[in-house]
């Protein structure tokens, strides 16, 4: 019979509350540059600009393709060899994180613009509005709606996806706990800990967003 | 009055599945206030030149000449629904024409209690009735204060009760000078509206008339057999031509009234029915007193010969002033199912009866003499 001692949890809790902490920060970030890459390569993709569209598609379909893990150790461990730039494992992790999260973000932008009608573009050209002007006022904010449940869960995979960061010797919360389990050999109360610490963090926020899409559905009677 | 609008041999074509579907080669002008309807046929083109005027459409030959904005309102509207009525109706000015929020809110407001939508300055446009987001339509084009207004078949999604609610606006804005171009098949409505009616088929002009021309004066096989198949079927209309069929009609119907009944009559047109009636009329008068039919009637103004028969016999003549937002109505009456509208036309031309047999026409005929009652005043 296994002998549990959650004390090595109770003393170690700054580690994990830091590690923890970290792989917020992380997500943060990843999930503001992933959704503004996102946001630009989608537009771009329904340009009109020469070549745009295709330079585009062809990041989508690349980095959709791409285990995010491959990417991360190759932005870490290659890009220094060919570029002679070294990343901190930060830097990096935040790089591969949010190219990975902006295809997907670039893909839901596409579908969720599509699905507007084009007469609601018409509509304001015609009252004399420019087509930025249409996209930014009239056809995003609607697009968003029905993008909003695909990238809420694009966002919490993200937070998963984080600890992936790990592998290149990042310090957030899975990498701090491998350490904690090198320090005291207690690995099955260790990752009891980091599975409760990432449902604690995820399962608030997953019913923050279903909140969220609640209230935007109670401005239209169809959604 | 000068034209604010000069289109020459507008061309456009699009490649549907089928068959080419656009305009070819139309023409026409607009005089500043005026109100042009595009009559005809669904596939017609209608459509295709109101989007072509409001730019939404690359035109394949011919010009357009326009100095000014037009502002264009869908067939289905196309409000936005993440916006509340008010934002739908502001957004447009500040951003465009540079007016500040306060005076945008300002603007959309004085609009708003003028059509009566106030009250549902806060809603979200799918909690507002189809008549009520069709009003938001028309008043956020007019926020933007264009020079021209396109309307595409704005009605055509409406029950026919609500469909009154906006046309009364748009007479009230046709009224205040507001240069309209409005594609329709609703001809009771295009001749009460507009100054000059294109009827348009496969794409081509048939014809550009005056509106008062246009109905009783259709001598174009095409256009007469689009009159009478428009949104009604055959069965249900027919028309009567000319000072014998006029007067044949008028005591035929005479008959099918009881004794003792009211004639509800909208929009005299003076001594004109009287000379329409020409040697019947003495006839018709002696068979209507007898019956002691009342005439209700409501006119623009009270002629000389009206005013003698209702002293004459006070009991059988219920005369009132038209409101005076009503200019030249269409001039009808109901008798049960059927609307006859009167067409008298003037001395040179020849009168012409349109009688539809359908009870919901009817009915919505008669809730507008109805309302029209109401605001009318009697005349002692």
């Amino acid at each position: 019979m296994y002998d549990w001692d959650w004390n090595v949890v109770l003393d170690y809790k700054e580690v994990f509350f830091a590690g923890a902490l970290t792989t917020i920060w992380l997500t943060l970030f990843v999930v503001v540059i992933g959704t503004l890459l996102g946001l630009i390569l989608g537009l771009a993709r329904r340009s009109s600009i020469l070549l745009l569209p295709q330079i585009a598609r062809v990041y989508v379909a690349t980095f959709r393709a791409l285990p995010i893990l491959i990417l991360l150790i190759w932005i870490y461990y290659v890009v220094p060899m060919v570029f002679h730039i070294q990343l901190s494992p930060f830097y990096a992790a935040l790089l591969a994180l949010s190219i990975n999260l902006s295809a997907y973000v670039a893909e839901t932008v596409r579908a969720g613009i599509e699905a507007i009608p084009k007469n609601q573009f018409d509509s304001g050209i015609t009252l004399g509005l420019n087509r930025t002007q249409v996209m930014f006022y009239i056809i995003l904010p609607q697009a968003f709606r029905s993008m909003l449940p695909n990238l809420l869960s694009l966002y919490i995979t993200q937070l998963k996806n984080s600890s992936l960061a790990s592998v290149i010797g990042m310090n957030e919360l899975l990498h701090r706990s491998n350490l904690v389990i090198s320090n005291t050999y207690r690995p099955l109360e260790v990752y009891t800990a980091v599975a409760a610490i990432y449902l604690a963090i995820i399962i608030p926020v997953t019913c923050l967003a279903g909140q969220w899409e609640k209230r935007l559905a109670r401005k239209t009677k169809n959604t | 009055m000068s034209a604010i609008l000069k289109v020459k041999n507008l061309t456009k074509h699009y490649q549907s599945s089928e068959k080419s579907v656009g305009v070819s080669d139309v023409s026409f002008s607009l005089q500043k206030g005026e109100v042009l309807c595009l009559i005809g046929p669904s596939g017609a083109g209608k459509s295709t030149i109101l989007r072509c005027l409001a730019g939404l459409e690359e035109i394949d030959s011919g010009e357009i000449l326009f100095e000014d904005s037009a502002t264009f309102v869908f067939q289905d509207l196309q409000l936005w629904p993440h916006k509340t009525v008010l934002e739908n109706i502001i957004l447009a000015p500040t951003l465009c024409k540079k007016i500040s929020r306060v005076e945008a809110i300002e603007t959309a407001t004085a609009l708003l209690k003028k059509f009566g939508l106030y009250e549902k300055r806060d809603q979200y446009p799918d909690f507002l009735s189809g008549g009520q987001k069709q009003r938001v339509a028309i008043i956020r084009a007019l926020a933007t204060k264009p020079k021209l207004l396109l309307l595409d078949e704005i009605t055509s999604a409406l029950d026919p009760e609500l469909i009154n609610s906006v046309l009364n606006l748009i007479k009230i804005l046709a009224k205040e000078g507001q240069s309209m171009i409005i594609a329709t098949h609703h001809i009771k409505f295009a001749t009460e509206i507009a100054d000059h009616i294109l009827f348009l088929e496969n794409g081509e002009v048939v014809q550009k008339s005056a509106t008062k021309n246009f109905v009783y004066a259709q001598r174009n096989p095409r256009i007469r057999q689009f009159l009478q198949t428009t949104t009604l079927n055959t069965k249900e209309i027919t028309i009567y031509e000319g000072y014998d069929e006029f007067q044949a009609f008028q005591l035929g119907t005479l008959k099918r009234f009881r004794n003792g009944s009211a004639l509800n009559v909208v929009g005299s047109s003076g001594d004109r029915w009287f000379e329409c009636m020409g040697a019947y009329y003495e006839q018709y008068e002696k068979e209507r007193i007898e019956k002691g039919i009342l005439w209700r009637m409501m006119m623009s103004q009270e002629s000389a010969r009206d005013r003698d028969l209702r002293l004459r016999h006070p009991q059988l003549h219920e005369y009132r002033l038209l409101p005076a937002h009503v200019e030249n109505p269409a001039n009808y009456y109901v008798i049960d199912d059927v609307v006859v509208i009167q067409i008298f036309g003037n001395t040179d031309e020849e009168p012409a009866i349109i009688e539809i047999k359908n009870s919901n026409v009817a009915k919505s005929y008669q809730s507008y003499f109805d309302v029209l009652w109401n605001q009318s005043t009697p005349i002692e």
